[in-house]
């Protein structure tokens, strides 16, 4: 009976820990977005604290990644740190680029995130 | 990880139904669930040693799973008769009063080679000598000899023999076990006596035995 209360008990821990690490991938998502509109509409306003914008963005996706590699290891991360490198040449150049390559770090971590729901699809 | 959570759970029922549906010929000593259960855990365990781009989670959250399903299944199948059928099958006569069920050895897909070997293992060779043999739910034969084939046992005979523990290793290597002396009755003195009258140090005997009447064995190192 100690065996089946304990294996209860991991049980539990596992399905904790997997709709936990949805939430934390989620509040991670939630927060590099907000450091990504924030960068849009400092870019857009051609206000100069857009390349703050980009320095706390860069900070944050390297905790960002950091806490991600526990739960998903994925070259989508990859294209990501190789998207955030990009930044702040693009901004120097005072490229259009700028902006897509923004969109496209929403996205991919959209993806990342969406890779990690069980879906239907997802499981078979 | 809810994936991976939740894939666990489909192989392991996945790997269950198809070990059962291969039969029991494909079983060694193991249940079939002790035997998925050893496929998967090996083969998972492996994932995230070899592949350093896999979080070593992806690899503990499935090892956990399987454990844990195997757990409950084994105690739903104590609960329940039925549920222990489907997971484990049940045992199937395959021998009975000397004549081979050609039926049952059909639908196992024995072949007269595998009854004869798993006989042969228990020392009959002769299968008319066989009163039941059953295919146990590992695929093991477990056969009953007829009472007319039986060996004489002691009682058989008509004589009284008491009941005695067999012998016991009371020197390895060079090695008194005191504990395995005291439950035969006897000491280091009475162990010395022996040595001398043997002519042999303790650091000479390689193993020593010896029962509850005193009867002892003793091989010396011959290297």
């Amino acid at each position: 009976m100690k065996r089946i209360i304990l294996c209860c008990g991991i049980f539990a821990a596992l399905i904790a820990l997997s709709c936990g690490s949805l939430y934390m991938l989620k509040r991670c998502n939630s927060g590099l977005y907000e450091r990504i509109d924030d960068c849009m509409a400092q870019y857009e306003a051609g206000s100069d604290g857009v390349y703050e914008s980009v320095e706390r963005l860069q900070e944050y996706w390297g905790e960002y990644y950091v806490k991600v590699s526990f739960l998903t290891r994925s070259s989508t991360l990859d294209d990501i740190s190789y998207s955030v490198a990009k930044l702040e040449p693009l901004l120097d150049e005072e490229s259009e680029e700028f902006v897509s390559e923004l969109r496209s770090i929403r996205f991919w971590a959209f993806l990342v995130y969406e890779s990690q729901i069980p879906h239907f699809r997802s499981v078979f | 990880m809810l994936i991976v959570l939740f894939r666990a759970v489909i192989l392991y029922i996945v790997i269950i139904f198809c070990i059962r549906l291969m039969g029991k010929k494909q079983l060694g000593e193991l249940q079939p669930s002790e035997l998925v259960v050893t496929i998967m855990l090996s083969n998972i365990a492996t994932l995230p040693i070899e592949d350093i781009n896999l979080p070593v989670l992806m690899g503990l959250v499935p090892i956990f799973t399987i454990v844990c399903i195997d757990v409950f299944f084994s105690y739903l199948s104590l609960c329940s008769r039925g549920f222990r059928r489907v997971l484990c099958g049940s045992p199937k006569i395959i021998i009975s009063g000397g004549v081979l069920d050609q039926r049952v050895m059909k639908k196992l897909r024995f072949t007269v080679d595998d009854i004869f070997e798993a006989l042969r293992g228990q020392g009959i060779f002769d299968i008319s000598q066989v009163q039941l043999a059953v295919v146990e739910t590992t695929g093991q034969i477990s056969a009953y000899v007829k009472p007319a084939e039986q060996p004489a046992t002691v009682k058989d005979i008509g004589r009284n023999k008491p009941a005695a523990d067999p012998p016991m290793l009371i020197v390895n290597d060079g090695e008194p076990l005191e504990h395995a002396m005291q439950s035969v009755g006897a000491d280091s003195e009475w162990l010395e006596g022996v040595l001398k009258k043997e002519g042999c140090t303790l650091a000479q005997v390689f193993i020593m035995t010896c029962g509850a009447d005193k009867n002892y064995t003793l091989i010396r190192k011959e290297i």
